[in-house]
């Protein structure tokens, strides 16, 4: 386990919320996403889905965010009429990665996302490094897993270190009109 | 002379979405379109730009922020250089960092919206700012 995983865990889950309560209709509690091994996310992610990618790069915190979303799940999310579009899944990880920088803005931790990407098919492997934090998702729609492999120079903590004059909205303020 | 919907006697206005992600602009497309809106397509934007120029009677952009071409911010700093006081600007964006949202604020957007976002939640914004009116 990583040292810094305890004190990444708490965002990890608030994004994932976040993401899952808008998408899937209803709040998540913290008993749906749990930390997971090898061998479960293995499990799960032997499901047909879909997984979107997303690098991340920063002073304190690079590496990559891997969101495997089951068919059933993506699908739920997905509000418009037909299939989902080929390229959703990079956008929920896009989204994802975006919640977890705005939960850490507040404690002095930037970094800049890449550009998504999505896969999908038939043998499609993704390699997830050894020791990296796994999170599954339940819902009663499907599931998804969630990875956030990662390296830090510094030592992370959750401090506030934000500026009071700093004009950071709200998690709960999700229009905001000038 | 008879209508048969509201929007039939109403002006119908046009929306421009600036988003790289065909998935975002399809979910927005549709809903909008559903709630009386015309409604214009670009994948970055310098595309949008193009659309800007080319359509006067655009009244709201939802522009996401990372983008390749042409990012948001740099997008909205070409479109406030048009000087068209009708036209507003929001941007809808899983970003929430602060030099941003001043620099969006400063070069005159109208709004910040945070993506994950709710369909109906960029619908009723887009009354707000986008009243129907009579033709």
């Amino acid at each position: 386990m990583h040292p810094h995983d305890a004190v990444l865990s708490p965002i990890i889950h608030a994004a994932a919320r976040d993401l899952f309560g808008h998408y899937v209709g209803r709040m998540m509690n913290v008993e749906d996403i749990e930390s997971i091994q090898t061998p479960a996310a293995t499990a799960l992610l032997s499901q047909p889905g879909r997984t979107g990618v997303i690098g991340l790069t920063g002073a304190s915190l690079r590496g990559t965010l891997i969101l495997f979303i089951s068919d059933r799940l993506l699908k739920a999310t997905w509000s418009s009429s037909g299939e989902p579009s080929a390229d959703w899944i990079g956008e929920l990880a896009n989204q994802a990665l975006g919640s977890m920088k705005r939960l850490l803005l507040p404690h002095g931790i930037d970094f800049d996302l890449g550009l998504p990407s999505a896969t999908s098919g038939t043998n499609c492997r993704i390699f997830i490094r050894p020791q990296s934090p796994l999170y599954g998702i339940h819902t009663a729609k499907g599931d998804a897993v969630l990875c956030f492999q990662y390296t830090s120079q510094v030592d992370l903590c959750l401090s506030t270190v934000a500026n009071p004059d700093d004009d950071i909205p709200s998690e709960d303020e999700s229009v905001i009109l000038f | 002379m008879l209508f048969s919907t509201r929007w039939e006697y109403m002006m119908r206005q046009k929306i421009l979405i600036v988003d790289d992600s065909e998935s975002v602009r399809q979910q927005l497309f549709e809903a909008l379109s559903v709630a009386g809106f015309d409604i214009l397509q670009a994948p970055n934007g310098s595309a949008g730009l193009d659309l800007v120029q080319a359509n006067t009677d655009i009244s709201l952009i939802f522009c996401d922020i990372h983008m390749p071409v042409m990012n948001g911010l740099s997008f909205l700093e070409a479109v406030s250089k048009l000087h068209r006081p009708s036209l507003s600007v929001l941007m809808l964006t899983a970003e929430r960092a602060p030099d941003m949202i001043a620099q969006a604020k400063k070069l005159g957007a109208k709004g910040w919206l945070k993506k994950p976002f709710n369909v109906d939640m960029i619908v009723t914004t887009a009354h707000k700012l986008c009243p129907l009116r009579a033709a």
